[in-house]
């Protein structure tokens, strides 16, 4: 089942970015594969984010466009 | 008189039209379906039309449909003929049929067959009682398999923020359907010029 908090949360970093709706859709796709290849964050067990590692990753993302 | 819907226009936030959304998610009709895709947050992503390559990020190669449609919070169900089965977003509860299964085994095992069409699209609204509602969306495909998408109501939700799904197009335009009863058909290569409060 989708967790809305997790969206909410993603979504807030990309706004804070200033993403495009396309970056924003590539991003979130994106920190899934780092989090599905054992590149996952530190918030809990199943290896998501905090909000200053999907800040970091952000940032990241958007230099690299 | 006939008509012309570009699909290169773009329309504003508009509420309660429905109906107005009906020309635009049809763009997605006899497109085919490439393969599902998982997203963070468990959310799922179908990608159609032309497999098209992204910039690599550190070294990973990256790959998406032409148009794509994430499904956000909703719920959502399959009728998936290539797995005689029905498929849906949330665990069956207790004593109900059906086992749980993770997105990356439908990632593995598409609901829908590959190279099968989009054959017909609708967007219905979808009122809420005490919460915003929103607009729900069902696709037949050509292998017969169906999907259908309804906006999630979680009585704990304070505000209804998030959209219920969004469509993106090679046109660089893309469908944010809700939250609510609202849509609107925007640029998707431009950060947003505002953000509408939640309903």
């Amino acid at each position: 089942m989708p967790r809305k908090s997790d969206l909410r949360q993603v979504d807030a970093v990309c706004r804070l970015h200033r993403m495009t709706p396309d970056q924003e859709r590539q991003f979130r796709r994106l920190i899934h594969e780092l989090k599905a290849a054992g590149e996952g964050g530190t918030a809990n067990d199943r290896g998501d984010f905090t909000w200053d590692e999907l800040d970091a990753l952000a940032a990241e993302f958007v230099a690299g466009e | 008189m006939a008509a012309v819907v570009d699909f290169r226009g773009t329309v504003p936030r508009t509420r309660d039209d429905v109906r107005g959304l009906q020309p635009y998610i049809r763009q997605l009709v006899g497109e085919p379906f490439l393969f599902a895709r998982e997203s963070y947050g468990d959310e799922l992503t179908l990608h159609f039309g032309q497999e098209v390559e992204l910039p690599p990020f550190r070294g990973r190669r990256r790959t998406e449909g032409t148009h794509v449609l994430t499904l956000r919070a909703s719920k959502w169900w399959i009728k998936s003929v290539p797995r005689a089965a029905l498929v849906a977003s949330d665990d069956p509860g207790p004593g109900l049929p059906g086992v749980p299964v993770t997105l990356r085994d439908l990632e593995l095992n598409p609901p829908i067959t590959p190279g099968e069409r989009v054959a017909w699209v609708e967007v219905r609204p979808f009122y809420g009682v005490g919460w915003p509602g929103g607009i729900e969306l069902a696709f037949r495909f050509s292998d017969g398999s169906f999907l259908e998408l309804r906006p999630r109501y979680d009585p704990e939700d304070a505000v209804h923020d998030l959209a219920d799904w969004e469509l993106f197009t090679p046109y660089k335009r893309y469908i944010k359907a809700g939250p609510g009863v609202q849509w609107e058909y925007a640029p998707s290569d431009q950060p947003p010029a505002d953000d509408a409060p939640p309903v």
